[in-house]
């Protein structure tokens, strides 16, 4: 092998890796900086997702600041699937007794008008078993779901009016809510939609990026937490509601109150 | 024999220096690698452990370094058929009692929770084999050809038992390299080439998992799931930009990226550091490959000149692989970077190979001369008699 030689193949060989290198360097340029933008994007519209979290809606309470009616979101624990086999529903009941050893099956008035029982057979879909989950219970609950996919955390309203024999009048004056794609409750009749503004109060977000399993990587959490609605108080007692007085607020805005919760 | 002393002090001057600087670039690899390590775990309940662990690799990486770069090189010239024997042992003790990651029988256990891979050593000793068979006529010959071939499928096909096909790439890249600068005849060249064409062909069609990927590389919109791992290449790419991200918020390789501390940490590197870092990177390994060309070239022994040079392209070309793949430029292949992937093996075995290089380029052995100088006083070599 002579001097030149070597020196010529190994000259050879070096430009090629080194134009190798070149074309590797280039491409890493393309993806990091040229096309970083659209890559950017695509990667966090794929591993980050946004949740919205609901602000508390004000209260309507009488001029002794008693609440007369309030509506917010509750979180129940309903039945998405049954089985028509009798193994598949011995299993779930051992899966039930492992996994809910103490919730309480809430029949609902028309199951039991249906003579249907109150064991984990008589299950049937939409059903709810637990009604008003606490906040610990629905990310327990939300967990359990992954697993079991028989069972899911659902959203309902809850509307709590102080008094029962409200005139149905009075009820219509006072309207209704219903919530919105993102969980956030709006007024769409009566009072609760004339005073929106200041019942609705302001939804938060989280975004969170989630790995390749799905699982949220907590460190990345970010967002606004909600402004809470403001109760709205009205002119009149709650006796003064049941003998039927009429009343009137004269601004939209006025008569709001921190409701307190958080 | 005739030398030109003229040039004699620069070239002891150059080689003074060529121990400190390859060194220092191969401590800055190692260093740049322990970062980026960490970087890839930053969410995790312990993410030191593997950096610190790199760390120390690194220190005893420096001295084996040190400690081969002083063995003279005919120390290893000589016993290199027995390191040959020993390394083909190896390898087949990896297929009989090798502990399997990842899908891959390439490690033995060592006591004290230790693992070794026996492949990355396997590949310092089958380089000096090539180098020193190769060495021992002026011209390859088509007999010596083959035999260096055989010896190369024969490793080939042991690693394709683990199946570890990164490493059987970069066997027969070592052996393209030695074969490529020694002269190797082009009809022998296109044999084995071919006959690498063949058994890669074999080898895809053998393993689905090959196949996907192959396909998910010319088609990744319509490879759907398979092309999962080189999309996420590109995002890991993209969070990095000029300068990278935040230490903090390099989280993309470290939940996204297929073993992001070993065969991805390049693109875990580039989100890291960003285009800035990864040049830095290149230009690291570049400059490692163009010293030892020169190195090469000045060296006095054949065998040792070979080895030089072969041992730093192999380096250089392994870590090419890497960046491709990385890069989205290859279709994945499973190749770790030299010095910066986590591994006490791989950067153990690169560490010796440039203390055996460094040995060789310190070689003054009569018995293997490169050439002979004409005494003209214009510095050109002349060829010694066959």
């Amino acid at each position: 092998m002579s001097e030149t030689s070597f020196r010529k193949r190994s000259l050879y060989i070096l430009s090629f890796l080194l134009f190798w290198a070149f074309l590797a360097s280039c491409h890493v340029f393309y993806y990091s900086v040229w096309k970083k933008e659209k890559y950017l994007t695509e990667s966090r519209k794929k591993g980050w997702k946004e949740y919205h979290i609901p602000p508390l809606r004000g209260a309507l309470k009488d001029k002794n600041n008693a609440v007369i009616l309030q509506t917010r979101v509750r979180y129940d624990l309903v039945v998405t699937r049954v089985h028509s086999s009798l193994e598949a529903r011995k299993k779930r009941r051992k899966t039930l007794k492992r996994l809910y050893p103490s919730f309480l099956f809430e029949m609902p008035p028309e199951a039991l008008k249906k003579g249907l029982k109150l064991n984990p057979e008589g299950l049937y879909y939409g059903m709810t078993l637990k009604k008003d989950l606490s906040a610990d219970e629905v990310i327990f609950y939300a967990e359990q779901e992954k697993k079991e996919r028989d069972f899911t955390v659902k959203m309902a309203l809850n509307r709590e009016v102080a008094v029962k024999n409200l005139p149905e009048k009075v009820l219509q004056k006072l309207g209704a809510v219903l919530p919105d794609e993102n969980g956030c409750l709006r007024g769409v009749s009566g009072m609760e939609k004339e005073y929106e503004l200041l019942l609705g109060g302001k939804g938060g977000k989280v975004a969170v990026m989630l790995d390749k399993y799905g699982f949220w990587v907590t460190e990345t959490i970010r967002g606004t937490l909600p402004e809470n609605g403001k109760d709205l108080i009205l002119p009149v007692s709650i006796d003064e509601l049941l003998q039927g007085k009429d009343f009137s607020l004269p601004d939209k805005k006025a008569g709001g109150k921190d409701n307190g919760s958080k | 024999m005739a030398v030109n002393k003229q040039n004699m002090p620069e070239i002891k001057k150059k080689r003074d220096y060529l121990p400190f600087m390859v060194f220092f670039l191969l401590l800055c690899g190692g260093l740049l690698g322990c970062l980026s390590i960490y970087s890839t775990r930053i969410t995790e309940p312990t993410p030191l452990y593997f950096a610190l662990r790199q760390l120390g690799w690194l220190g005893a990486g420096s001295v084996l370094f040190v400690f081969s770069s002083l063995i003279p090189f005919r120390f290893y010239k000589k016993n290199v058929y027995i390191f040959a024997g020993i390394s083909a042992l190896l390898l087949l003790a990896v297929l009989l009692f090798g502990y399997k990651v990842n899908g891959m029988r390439g490690w033995l256990a060592l006591p004290g929770n230790f693992y070794f891979q026996p492949s990355e050593f396997v590949k310092v000793f089958f380089l000096l084999f090539l180098s020193v068979f190769a060495a021992k006529e002026k011209k390859i010959t088509p007999g010596r050809f083959f035999i260096m071939l055989s010896f190369t499928f024969f490793f080939i096909f042991l690693l394709m038992k683990e199946p570890d096909f990164g490493s059987a790439t970069v066997f027969f890249g070592a052996f393209l390299i030695v074969t490529v600068s020694k002269e190797g005849s082009l009809k022998s060249f296109l044999l084995a080439a071919s006959a690498l064409f063949i058994s890669g062909i074999y080898f895809i069609f053998r393993h689905d998992y090959a196949f996907m990927r192959l396909l998910a590389f010319f088609n990744p919109d319509g490879a759907g799931v398979r092309s999962w791992h080189m999309r996420q290449f590109q995002y890991t790419l993209a969070h990095g930009g000029w300068f990278g991200s935040e230490p903090e918020t390099t989280l993309w390789a470290g939940n996204y990226l297929p073993l992001p501390h070993t065969d991805s940490l390049f693109a875990s590197l580039v989100e890291l550091t960003g285009f800035a870092g990864s040049t830095l990177v290149i230009l690291i390994f570049a400059g490692l490959g163009i010293a030892f060309t020169f190195t090469a070239w000045e060296a006095k022994g054949r065998c040792g000149r070979l080895y030089i040079f072969s041992a730093a392209m192999l380096c250089f070309f392994q870590a090419l692989l890497h960046i491709s793949v990385n890069s989205v430029l290859l279709p994945a292949t499973g190749v770790t970077l030299p010095m910066l992937s986590y591994g006490g093996s791989s950067l153990l075995s690169v560490m010796l190979s440039f203390g055996i290089a460094l040995s060789a380029a310190s070689e003054n052995d009569p018995d293997d001369p490169v050439a002979e100088m004409d005494d003209t006083g214009n510095g050109e070599k002349v060829l010694p008699d066959p």
